[in-house]
């Protein structure tokens, strides 16, 4: 951490031209990179509180942006997760793991321009070298004045890879299936503030929909024209499909009470 | 599955099909030459074309007729670099629909 802090204020203090405009923490909009533009993000995003359990995680992520030109956009992320759990009483444990990922997006409409902004999205990653995730996402945004709104469909494939005897098997898939919804207000051309609705079903193989958890929470963007920084603190509102698996308000064990994301961008 | 496909076809057509509101037509064609004597609406698309994907990477697209002729001869030289357009060819036509389409 103390490394991506040195670094992003070096890459500070030398760059002197403007990160593209995102503005939200989660929610992604159509917008891509014209051709020949690159941007480095750096996110931190923690996530607290299990029930009956210190919990806390820590993904922390680098993204190097291309803007392809014909609005055809790719990335590349580097991934470092950490996890801190009690096992016991007095007892945590922390697990580390890295990643590498991915991603495409093409936009296909203008939110000004269109009567609706659309892109597609995709992105593939690895996980700790045995897991592994495909991400796509249907993008819709609009601009009426200042006023930025935003949704995404998110469906997800999580496969848990394992080498067995020489043989690769696969255990477990999840299939996540997340709907977000996004409203921003710019007040200027420095400052935005919004907030984020995030929708997680689970979606498994075995157990069919085991649940459908609600998040909510603010977001508010600085940016200037060298760079922007967006913050966004997103509580668990509550599982609004209960089902055996998942029978209390909220999802604890496997979602977390609250989450907060801070999303650092510089363009080089 | 067949539904959610339909659902996600109308969506798509709305964004894409749709006519956009900042592409020139041949209604608008005569305004379009009060201000630029002489544009083609080939030409006026060609630069309409050229705004949209050079200039909505950092920030969202600008309505062309929220500034006036002299209002965007401030804002595009430092735009153009931001934009990294080389091209003389390209910047006149791009130069040209936004006059054209001004306030
Ligand atoms: C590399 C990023 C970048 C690109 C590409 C870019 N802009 Fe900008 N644009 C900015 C920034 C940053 C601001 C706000 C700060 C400022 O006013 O200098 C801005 C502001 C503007 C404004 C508002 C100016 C005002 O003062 O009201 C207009 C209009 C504009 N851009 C038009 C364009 C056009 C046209 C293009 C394409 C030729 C373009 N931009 C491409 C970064 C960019």
């Amino acid at each position: 951490m103390k490394r991506i802090v040195i670094i992003t204020v070096a890459v500070f203090s030398f760059l002197l031209s403007h990160a593209q405009d995102r503005n939200f923490a989660r929610t992604y909009q159509t917008n891509v990179l014209s051709k020949g533009a690159i941007d480095l993000e750096f996110w931190h995003t923690s996530r607290f509180g299990h029930s009956g359990q210190y919990f806390h995680a820590q993904d922390q992520r680098i993204e190097v942006e291309f803007g392809l030109g014909k609005n055809w956009q790719t990335a590349f992320y580097f991934n470092r997760y950490q996890e801190r759990y009690s096992t016991s009483l007095n007892g945590t444990t922390t697990s580390n793991e890295i990643g590498f990922s991915n991603e495409w997006k093409v936009k296909l409409s203008d939110p000004v321009a269109n009567k609706l902004g659309v892109a597609l999205y995709s992105e593939w990653s690895i996980k700790g070298g045995d897991e592994l995730e495909l991400e796509t996402k249907l993008i819709l945004d609009k601009v009426i004045g200042k006023n930025l709104f935003a949704f995404n469909g998110v469906y997800e494939l999580e496969k848990e890879f394992e080498w067995v005897n020489g043989r690769l098997n696969s255990d477990g898939s999840e299939m996540p299936l997340e709907f977000d919804l996004a409203y921003m207000y710019n007040a200027n051309k420095k400052f935005g503030i919004g907030f984020e609705l995030r929708n997680h079903n689970k979606i498994g193989k075995v157990n069919g929909w085991e649940h459908s958890v609600l998040f909510g929470g603010p977001t508010i963007n600085f940016r200037s024209n060298r760079w922007f920084v967006i913050a966004n603190y997103l509580p668990q509102w509550g599982n609004v499909y209960k089902t055996d698996i998942a029978p209390g308000n909220k999802v604890l064990d496997e979602l977390e009470r609250a989450e907060a994301r801070i999303l650092v961008g510089i363009s080089l | 599955m067949k539904k959610v496909l339909l659902i996600l076809n109308c969506i798509i057509s709305i964004g894409c099909a749709t006519v956009s509101n900042l592409k020139p037509n041949e209604k608008q064609l005569p305004i379009m030459q009060r201000k630029v004597p002489g544009i083609s609406l080939e030409e006026a698309r060609q630069g309409f074309k050229l705004y949209k994907f050079n200039c909505a990477g950092c920030h969202n697209l600008h309505k062309p007729d929220a500034y006036s002729i002299s209002g965007w001869e401030k804002v595009l030289p430092e735009m153009l670099g931001k934009a990294k357009l080389s091209s003389e060819k390209d910047i006149q036509a791009l130069k040209n629909y936004l006059f054209a389409k001004s306030k």
